[in-house]
């Protein structure tokens, strides 16, 4: 079966992930398991690290895919497929954040003075290792590090600065992503990753 | 040798990450190269960003669990089901009939329930008073006569059996 909705002059009809989209708007579900197989562990990935909760990420992974395939009937190419994903990806990151946000100021109220607040745990692991060359820590506590690391920045930092690494967006698409331009993407990319050297610059081997 | 180790402006640290990027065009990355050709600074700048982007490898790639792709293809499999049942025209005209079946039972209801209702409520003063108008209107005669016995005894009497039952009869008499 091929596409035969395609639009002249479509320039993301040369993507192949589109061309499956839209062989799943006709109603073919093998298309679709395609999809899935192809970018699961990618969406897992992501979700895992911005939210730090592996079974959270397969929920959220689950669900980004329900969504696309509910707006199946509608879909249009507008986008980049792994554009279009990420951006409800990272919709439903905002969404949950935003619950997650919600039920904790039911339960501890919006006060954020107290004893344990005054100063982040990660903050003294972080200053007690700070004199350990990246070589002479292990695996696992460079993993926790780097988490560490990425945790001092904020949602849309991290969502930029996954994308850049590990889908090798470029700006445009990622501005796309994110919903905003290209420019702010720039000074997203440029803070969240002057702090990340900030934070990382004393595991570094140069 | 001053240049050397001339401090950066922020604009350049942050055209730095786009240039490590490849998002500059040709003249912004000559002009960055051309800075990195004199600036130690910039240099050690540079390579400590990339290094540190480097150290991002590290981080753990999740996979998802064995059944994730089977359970995701199930899930909408079932959702698809209910929505192709929902689609159906004899569910939509089930549906339908349903809806209407159920409320003309409703509205029965109701009317039963208003009826046993009104039924079982205590009679106002009002409805007892309607009820015993006849006897209202000729209270103060029956009053006058103080006794009902006397009334008793002459309908009993064969006068008043024998009375005309017309009254204008009774008058011409």
């Amino acid at each position: 079966m091929s596409a035969s909705t395609q639009i002249p002059g479509n320039s993301y009809l040369s993507d192949p992930d589109v061309q499956l989209m839209l062989l799943v708007k006709q109603g073919d579900d093998e298309a679709f398991a395609e999809l899935v197989e192809t970018y699961q562990d990618r969406v897992i990935s992501i979700f895992s690290n911005i939210l730090d909760d592996p079974s959270m990420a397969e929920d959220l992974a689950q669900e980004t895919f329900l969504r696309i395939y509910r707006a199946r009937s509608g879909y249009e190419p507008q986008a980049k497929f792994s554009t279009w994903l990420f951006h409800i990806a990272n919709n439903l990151v905002s969404n949950t954040r935003r619950k997650k946000k919600y039920r904790k100021e039911i339960q501890f109220g919006t006060g954020d003075t107290g004893p344990l607040s005054t100063r982040p745990p990660e903050k003294n692991l972080a200053e007690k290792s700070a004199l350990m060359p990246a070589r002479m820590l292990d695996k696992d506590e460079l993993q926790k590090m780097i988490r560490q690391a990425m945790e001092t920045l904020n949602d849309k930092q991290r969502m930029a600065v996954l994308l850049n690494k590990f889908e090798d967006m470029s700006y445009a698409d990622i501005a796309e992503t994110l919903e905003t331009t290209p420019t702010a993407v720039k000074s997203l990319l440029a803070r969240a990753r002057e702090n990340l050297r900030e934070y990382l610059e004393n595991y570094v081997q140069m | 040798m001053v240049d050397k180790l001339i401090r950066l402006t922020s604009e350049q640290r942050s055209s730095f990450v786009a240039y490590l990027d490849g998002e500059l065009d040709e003249q912004q990355s000559r002009q960055i190269e051309n800075l990195l050709a004199q600036n130690e600074v910039a240099r050690h700048d540079m390579e400590s960003l990339a290094a540190t982007w480097e150290l991002l490898d590290e981080m753990p790639r999740v996979k998802a669990s064995e059944s994730f792709s089977q359970k995701t293809m199930e899930t909408l499999q079932l959702e698809n089901r209910e929505f192709s049942l929902q689609d159906q025209p004899w569910f939509q005209q089930s549906k339908r009939i349903g809806t209407l079946l159920l409320g003309t039972v409703l509205v029965l209801a109701c009317g039963v329930l208003g009826f046993v209702a009104a039924r079982s409520l205590p009679p106002s003063a009002e409805d007892v008073m309607i009820r015993n108008y006849a006897l209202l209107k000729h209270l103060d005669q029956y009053q006058e006569i103080g006794s009902t016995e006397f009334l008793d005894r002459l309908q009993r009497s064969v006068e008043w059996s024998r009375r005309p039952a017309n009254p204008r009869e009774r008058d011409a008499r």
